[in-house]
């Protein structure tokens, strides 16, 4: 897993000196944000409500645009969103089925690549259930499946385990890692909690008072856990900048 | 952010949620049974009290009621319809629109507040100068029913949660797919909970819309409109008790039949389409 952060250097992302204001007279929600994102790189942005990171995600994802500065994005993005957001009206199958549809993929083929990714996220069985009918964790999974059956070059999380019971959350941690290191793909979250951040990222951005404050490499050995020295030391030092 | 609660009617909307139809057998038995007796009982102490108690149904001609009732019904389903044609194209323009939003939510309460059969006499006498009387009572009704879609579905369209209407961004749902894929099922159970206001007041206007004679200069009762309406207003003036009670029967057995064939299906069926 370590060789695909270290091996593809391509950016992906670039921001540069970007601003976003919504109303004149209002603080900024960014402040002049420099970061780039390499190919195959697992980011994340930490901090505390109201810093900003939500703000990164949605310009990434292109639901926000900048006020000011320069944002370089790929135009295939993908986001897996805290509650899901799937459509209710639908099943597993046609959630996972629209993104495709959107991108013009029709018959035989929309039905297989939709049903490929359901099958990678475990959730062949549930296959014509409805949303109301899954568990959290099992709706974060379809969420997951929609977001990578479009073959994003980048997959937006958005507090994706935050709603979650641990046990489902750390299911989901161990996908997400496999599938990052299957696809290649790179990947930005946004987290409240730094060990979150610690076990998944290669790198962790702590955003504080709508700017990046500090950048952390994590050069850790997946899988990791809590127990390891290097862990517990890089969370303790992320905290102490945290609350600093 | 987009600023709709200013409307006290999307407001009163957005309040509504749980299952709105039966769920046990007692309230089952209660919507089909129980309260359109009670209201049969009530028909019958309110015929006393006019004195027009001759409760002789069986001189009534049935033939005539279930026609009567027949032409209301396609009163208000022609009104409905047209409501709901009308209704949607207003709602979505808010939601696409800030700035029409802006413009014509307030307008819409305003239009929505003037009481809708102020309008009626001047009505009456445009369709009557194109002899389609008929369209008068079409008209009335459909205005009486339009604001209550409008205001139900405009709710529902900002009750969507904004995750999902990214969703519907990062996922390139737009335009035609938009209205298709998301809101047009975003909108099933706000545009049932309209429609059921729309037909209550639809059955309201009913009375009014029918009996024409009364807005026509030197009208006459043979310029009234054929049906329950009508029926039920000449039957309660001319005296006829058991017309009268046959008609307002007739009426809470539909409406009740209605409530729990029609409306209660289709409010189960709306939950399939709720947000958590």
């Amino acid at each position: 897993m370590q060789n695909i952060t270290n091996s593809i250097k391509e950016k992906v992302i670039a921001f540069d000196g970007v601003w976003k204001t919504y109303d004149v007279g209002q603080a900024a929600s960014l402040r002049n944000v420099s970061l780039t994102v390499d190919q195959g790189e697992f980011v994340c942005l930490i901090g505390p409500s109201g810093c900003g990171k939500s703000t990164i995600l949605k310009i990434i994802a292109g639901l926000e645009k900048e006020s000011t500065g320069v944002v370089t994005i790929p135009g295939n993005v993908s986001m897996v969103f805290q509650f899901g957001a799937l459509f209710p009206w639908f099943d597993v199958l046609k959630n996972v089925e629209l993104g495709l549809e959107m991108q013009g993929v029709r018959g035989e083929r929309l039905h297989h690549e939709a049903i490929k990714q359901i099958e990678l996220i475990g959730l062949a069985e549930h296959i014509h259930k409805y949303p109301r009918e899954l568990s959290g964790g099992q709706r974060q999974r379809v969420g997951i499946a929609r977001a990578l059956a479009v073959d994003p070059s980048v997959l937006l999380l958005d507090e994706p385990f935050a709603a979650l019971d641990p046990k489902t959350t750390f299911e989901l941690h161990k996908d997400i890692l496999k599938i990052w290191a299957e696809t290649g793909k790179t990947i930005v979250m946004v987290s409240h909690l730094i060990e979150e951040a610690v076990s998944l990222a290669g790198r962790v951005i702590l955003m504080k008072d709508s700017t990046i404050d500090h950048v952390f490499s994590i050069d850790i050995i997946r899988p990791r856990r809590e127990q390891m020295k290097d862990y517990a030391e890089t969370v303790e030092k992320i905290r102490k900048e945290f609350f600093r | 952010m987009r600023n709709t609660d200013h409307s006290r009617h999307i407001h009163r909307h957005r309040q509504r949620s749980g299952p709105h139809y039966p769920t046990t057998v007692w309230q089952k038995w209660y919507s089909i049974i129980i309260m359109p007796t009670i209201l049969i009982i009530l028909a019958i102490v309110t015929s006393s009290l006019l004195g027009v108690a001759q409760l002789t149904l069986f001189s009534v001609k049935f033939n005539d009621l279930f026609l009567a009732l027949g032409s209301t019904m396609a009163r208000l389903a022609s009104a409905y319809c047209l409501s709901v044609v009308i209704a949607l194209p207003l709602a979505f323009i808010i939601y696409f629109s800030p700035t029409a939003e802006r413009f014509l939510l307030p307008l819409y309460d305003i239009v929505e507040s003037v009481p809708t059969l102020a309008f009626f006499p001047a009505i009456v006498i445009f369709f009557v100068k194109y002899n389609f009387v008929n369209g008068a009572a079409i008209f009335i009704i459909f205005l009486s029913m339009l604001w209550n879609i409008v205001f139900t579905v405009v709710g529902g369209l900002t009750g969507i949660p904004n995750d999902v209407k990214a969703a519907a961004h990062v996922f390139r749902v737009k335009g035609l797919s938009e209205i298709r894929y998301l809101l047009l099922p975003a909108i099933v159970p706000q545009l049932v909970t309209g429609s059921i206001l729309a037909w209550a007041q639809g059955w309201n206007i009913i009375i009014v819309a029918e009996v024409l004679h009364t807005y026509l200069p030197a009208g006459i009762v043979g310029g009234d409109l054929f049906g329950i309406g009508s029926m039920l207003v000449n039957a309660s003036s001319s005296g006829q008790g058991n017309i009268f009670f046959a008609a307002i029967v007739a009426m809470i057995v539909t409406i009740a039949f209605l409530n729990f064939f029609v409306w209660q299906k289709l409010l189960q069926y709306a939950e399939h389409y709720k947000f958590d």
